[in-house]
């Protein structure tokens, strides 16, 4: 597992209340039931831990979190 | 005016105080006059540092973390609560008809400590980190809301806010929602999380508080001579009402009834007791009108007793007039301190349980009795009393005013 998968999944439990050892990188964010609400407050924690903005329009209900991992490993290379 | 005479019945009993959670523990502490008050570590530094907190409360672990992530523990606290009081009640609200029942809940900060929280970050951070969140987690309304959620409870679904009687309030208008069939069943109570320092600040400096910062388990101390103050805490008491035949119906246990409700209005000043006290006798006559018990059928009073020089002196010279010295008064507020919006949710429940169990709890504390206190205090230990009808009294910033009528099964 990725340094950035476990930043992720931590800030991903955290936030949304679902234990981490129910977080697989081929969960959408529709299975795991991640409402509007949800996405944003997600955002928001991501740029508070980390600095980075992860765009909500990135985040569609069937966006893995594997491939959320990604996205926020190529943005972090990038910041 | 008169009105027919209505009952609604407690069947069940929600608490999560710093006595403990249930039934069970808050009779172990709370009737064996023992104080909760200590420092709380959210506190530090502030010239009042202690307060009566609820430890052994895990959100995660008692609500599940899907529905106690991103909620504030003002909601927490009530969800808990309700859900002890249903199952107390003996009822399954997954096989419920969810439309007939309601949630009525009294607080008086809501999610203040999420506003705080936020407020920080918009402050240290600037608005783009402000959550989202916020937004349905510091309304007053919430509590209540999240509640229907977890519960499935789709009926009528209110939060009151009246200061201090809030938790009373909103008993008393679950009780008129089943009087007047808008529901089947009511959830109601209070609950409060305010124990934030910015709060904790604020009553220091207007006074309010007890400044016994070197003997913390100490400073609440109703009715006592050497009393400077109440102690603030936190938690949410909820009750299960049903109407007489529909317990009736279903073989429910009935622990008490709820027979009355008065509220009134002081209308004199916006944190002190009308001297007079005619704000709250009305509150207090009405409630016993509105049950058709007269003042001395009343055996036990379950005092706002705050503990403040101004309010137990007050109260006291209320009880020995609407009373006479008959009834066995208690303030539970010794041991769990004062719960602002859920104090009058946690003491009517206390009462209740007095009712049912025949034993009036200690007030803690209470070692000299102010020597204006001319009512008959229950001190040191818990007294056998055989009670037909018992009032809690609670009294609110603002001059909000709300009794409760608690009656034998």
């Amino acid at each position: 597992m990725s340094k950035t998968q476990d930043l992720f999944f931590d800030i991903f439990s955290t936030t949304a209340g679902i234990p981490l050892e129910e977080l697989t990188p081929d969960a959408t964010l529709e299975s795991l039931e991640v409402d509007s609400l949800l996405l944003i407050e997600l955002t928001v924690a991501v740029q508070k831990r980390v600095g980075v903005v992860i765009e909500e329009a990135d985040l569609a209900p069937e966006a893995t979190l594997g491939e959320i991992v990604t996205l926020l490993d190529k943005q972090l290379q990038e910041a | 005016m008169t009105v027919d005479h209505f009952d609604a019945v407690v069947t069940g009993v929600g608490l999560v105080t710093p006595a403990g959670i249930g039934v069970a523990d808050n009779i172990d502490r709370v009737w064996s006059g023992v104080s909760t008050a200590a420092r709380t570590p959210a506190l530090a530094g502030l010239p009042v540092d202690f307060s009566c907190a609820v430890t052994d409360f895990d959100p995660l672990r008692d609500l599940g973390r899907r529905r106690a992530a991103r909620v504030d523990r003002v909601s927490q606290l009530g969800m808990a609560a309700a859900r002890g009081a249903v199952a107390d009640a003996g009822l399954d609200h997954r096989t419920w008809d969810g439309a007939r029942v309601a949630v009525v809940v009294g607080t008086s900060f809501g999610g203040v400590a999420s506003l705080e929280r936020e407020h920080d970050t918009y402050r240290e951070h600037g608005h783009d980190l402000v959550s989202p969140l916020l937004m349905v987690t510091a309304p007053v309304n919430m509590t209540a809301g999240y509640i229907a959620m977890d519960l499935g409870a789709l009926g009528p679904n209110q939060v009151v806010s009246t200061a201090c009687a809030s938790g009373a309030t909103a008993i008393g208008y679950a009780r008129l929602l089943l009087r007047t069939g808008a529901c089947d069943i009511a959830i109601a109570g209070g609950s409060e999380a305010a124990l934030t320092p910015t709060g904790a600040a604020s009553l220091a400096k207007m006074g309010a508080l007890s400044g016994r910062r070197d003997d913390p388990a100490r400073a609440s101390r109703p009715f006592d001579a050497d009393r400077d103050g109440f102690v603030a805490g936190e938690g949410a008491g909820m009750l299960v009402l049903e109407r007489v035949e529909d317990a009736r119906s279903r073989g429910a246990r009935v622990r008490a009834r709820i027979s009355g409700f008065g509220a009134s209005a002081d209308g004199h000043h916006p944190s002190a007791p009308d001297p007079t006290g005619s704000g709250a006798e009305r509150a207090i006559r009405a409630a016993l009108d509105d049950g058709g018990v007269s003042p001395a059928e009343v055996d036990h009073v379950n005092a706002h007793g705050t503990s403040t020089p101004l309010n137990d002196v007050t109260e006291a010279g209320l009880i020995n007039r609407v009373y006479g010295d008959r009834p066995a008064v208690t303030s539970t507020k010794g041991v769990i301190g004062h719960l602002i919006g859920a104090a009058g949710a946690v003491e009517t429940a206390y009462t209740v349980l007095a009712v049912e169990t025949g034993l009036v709890p200690p007030t803690a504390n209470l070692e000299n009795v102010d020597p204006e206190v001319d009512v008959d205090v229950v001190a040191k230990e818990q007294r056998k009393v055989r009670i037909e009808a018992a009032v809690s009294h609670s009294f609110g910033f603002g001059g909000q005013n709300a009794a409760v009528l608690v009656t034998s099964p």
